[in-house]
């Protein structure tokens, strides 16, 4: 589904994202992990033409997608959250919803059926309450939900999880947790970079580890926490101690 | 009551007949001022528009400019009635919209802002140096024996002021407002979301320069002279956003409500103060200051107290059970 080929960007002489290639099959869940600065929002951006790539290529269901601005990435059925939130702060959440299902998801000119598309993100999400509420006005787990709601709404078939779950509180850890098996048991394909390493372990099928923008390793989240290379660079300890 | 959207249509509807109206009533003074009310509701809602989307436009007069040559070169070459110099007007303002969106690219804020302004004054020098087309700074007169009576350029700016309201009023309840407000708040995420940012920023631009030119035309016909510092005055650039920011920035009536305040204004303080030029217009100013840093939503938030909302209709259940609907 998703093929990222020999994937480079440097910014003056900082090599952000080097050399990383990575294949996701329809239907899988996929972890990255890796400490901060290692390029994992870098990947993100390259892969969702936020950033043009120095080097390398990104194939989408077989076909390149770079050089394609946003947009057009997100009409092929690409969904994206942003670690640093992006609310349109003077809209209500279902406003927000809805423009996802506007222009991406049904792609409708009727704001009937948007809003009705925005019911079940915003159901999913715990927003549904929230919804004539101003998204400026939304706590920042809540703004992390919304993010994850208006990507929903564009339908995606590849969804991808920038850091999520930061700044969402314990209990709704758990419950995003749940939501997000939900949303790949109905057929979503997702990347998911996420700083709680237990919930990488818990969700994903397999696990890719950046470090300095190159890629230290990739195998099952079983074999990720055995692996010597990884628990020296980034976790540093054994995971069950605290991994957060 | 006065926030049901019920009664603000009414009111509209009601404020729309009555301007109408007017038109056919014979008062010279008042029907002068409600037609430059008329014009200044079209120009001010454009301006609107644009803001709506997060472009700041410093350049309006010249649209308004453009629309008035539009008109009285139009009327003076070929004998073009005012509907044909109008619609004219309405294409050529289109057509300048959409290059100046296409120019402009993905420039927002104050680099947007200093393109239209240079657009302006770089077209009031442009036909400074045209004397043969524009007349130069002597001017240009519209032919007399084509101008119709004043009564029907009353009714004709009404009209045009009651459809440019219209127009805001649809494109509100469209899918071009999510995309507007979406891109002012943030471009980026927009295009996560799908929105083309280049092409919807085209459309409003477009939409938005048609209809000052078409002011500047209707105003032309009225006037029915024209000279480079007239339709391209600095006055109209800074009218066109005052307007809207005194009644209540990106809302409907806002623009409505501060075009009828700043004629008001500026009339009763020139009929009160009028033998003191200077104190009369000192006053208009001072008043607007007041007014715009006190009232940061305008007139209109002012009347409609509190932030404006919707009720909240109680949420329909969904079945979560089933995750069918998930993302098929
Ligand atoms: N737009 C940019 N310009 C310059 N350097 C950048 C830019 N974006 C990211 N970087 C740098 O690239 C590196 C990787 O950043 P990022 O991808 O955000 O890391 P992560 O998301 O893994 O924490 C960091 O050193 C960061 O400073
Ligand atoms: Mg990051």
């Amino acid at each position: 589904m998703l093929e990222v080929r020999d994937l480079s960007k440097s910014f003056g002489g900082l090599k952000a994202v080097s050399e990383v290639s990575l294949t996701v099959g329809q239907g899988e869940f996929v972890g990255v992990i890796g400490p901060n600065g290692a390029g994992k929002t870098t990947l993100m951006n390259l892969i969702t033409g936020y950033m043009r790539p120095t080097s390398g290529d990104v194939l989408f269901e077989g076909r390149s997608i770079v050089g394609l601005p946003p947009y057009r990435i997100s009409h092929r059925g690409v969904g994206r959250t942003f670690q640093v939130v992006r609310p349109f702060a003077e809209m209500s959440v279902e406003d927000n919803v809805m423009t996802g299902a506007l222009f991406s998801g049904a792609r409708t000119n009727s704001l009937k059926v948007a809003r009705k598309a925005a019911e079940l993100p915003m159901e999913l999400t715990g927003l549904t309450a929230k919804r004539h509420v101003a998204a400026g006005a939304l706590t920042l787990g809540e703004k992390k939900k919304l993010e994850l709601a208006r990507a929903l709404a564009t339908n995606p078939r590849l969804l991808l999880l920038d850091e999520v779950m930061g700044g969402v509180t314990r209990g709704e850890v758990g419950e995003l947790m749940e939501v997000l098996r939900r949303i790949h048991s109905a057929g979503v394909t997702i990347i998911m970079i996420e700083h709680l390493v237990e919930v990488i372990m818990e969700l994903s099928q397999r696990v890719m580890v950046l470090n300095f923008g190159q890629k230290l390793f990739e195998g099952t989240p079983d074999a990720v926490v055995e692996h010597p290379a990884v628990i020296e660079s980034y976790l540093g300890k054994p995971l069950e101690a605290d991994a957060a | 009551m006065l926030r049901s959207p019920y009664f603000m249509v009414g009111l509209g509807l009601l404020s729309a007949l009555a301007l109408v109206a007017s038109t056919f009533w014979n008062a010279p003074q008042l029907n002068d001022w409600l037609f430059r009310i008329s014009t200044l509701i079209i120009l001010a809602t454009s301006w609107n528009l644009m803001a709506n989307a997060g472009l700041v436009s410093l350049g309006h007069s010249a649209f308004w400019g453009v629309g008035s040559y539009t008109a009285v070169l139009a009327a003076n070459a070929f004998g073009g009635s005012v509907l044909l110099t109008f619609t004219l007007a309405l294409v050529v303002g289109g057509v300048m919209g959409a290059l100046l969106a296409l120019v402009t690219g993905s420039l927002k804020g104050i680099f947007f802002a200093i393109v239209t302004l240079a657009l302006s004054e770089g077209l009031r020098i442009c036909a400074l140096m045209v004397p043969e087309v524009t007349g130069g700074a002597v001017g240009l007169f519209l032919k007399q024996e084509l101008r119709p009576s004043q009564h029907t350029l009353y009714l004709f700016g009404a009209l045009a002021a009651v459809g440019s309201v219209v127009v805001a009023a649809v494109i509100a309840g469209s899918k071009l407002q999510f995309a507007s407000r979406a891109m002012r708040d943030n471009e980026a995420a927009a295009q996560m979301l799908g929105i083309a940012p280049r092409r919807q920023r085209l459309i409003v631009v477009a939409i938005s320069g048609a209809m000052a030119s078409a002011a500047g035309a209707i105003n032309a016909w009225y006037g029915g002279y024209l000279d480079p510092e007239v339709a391209f005055t600095l006055h109209n650039t800074i009218l066109s956003q005052i307007a809207p920011i005194l009644g209540g920035i990106h809302t409907i009536a806002g623009p409505v409500v501060g075009a009828v305040a700043i004629i008001a204004l500026s009339e009763g303080t020139r009929i009160w103060l009028g033998t003191m030029e200077g104190v009369s217009q000192l006053t208009f100013g001072l008043i607007l200051v007041v007014c715009i840093l006190f009232l940061p939503k305008g007139l209109v938030g002012l009347v409609q107290g509190g932030p404006n909302r919707r009720k909240p209709t109680p949420a329909p259940r969904l079945p979560l059970a089933s995750t069918q609907g998930a993302k098929p």
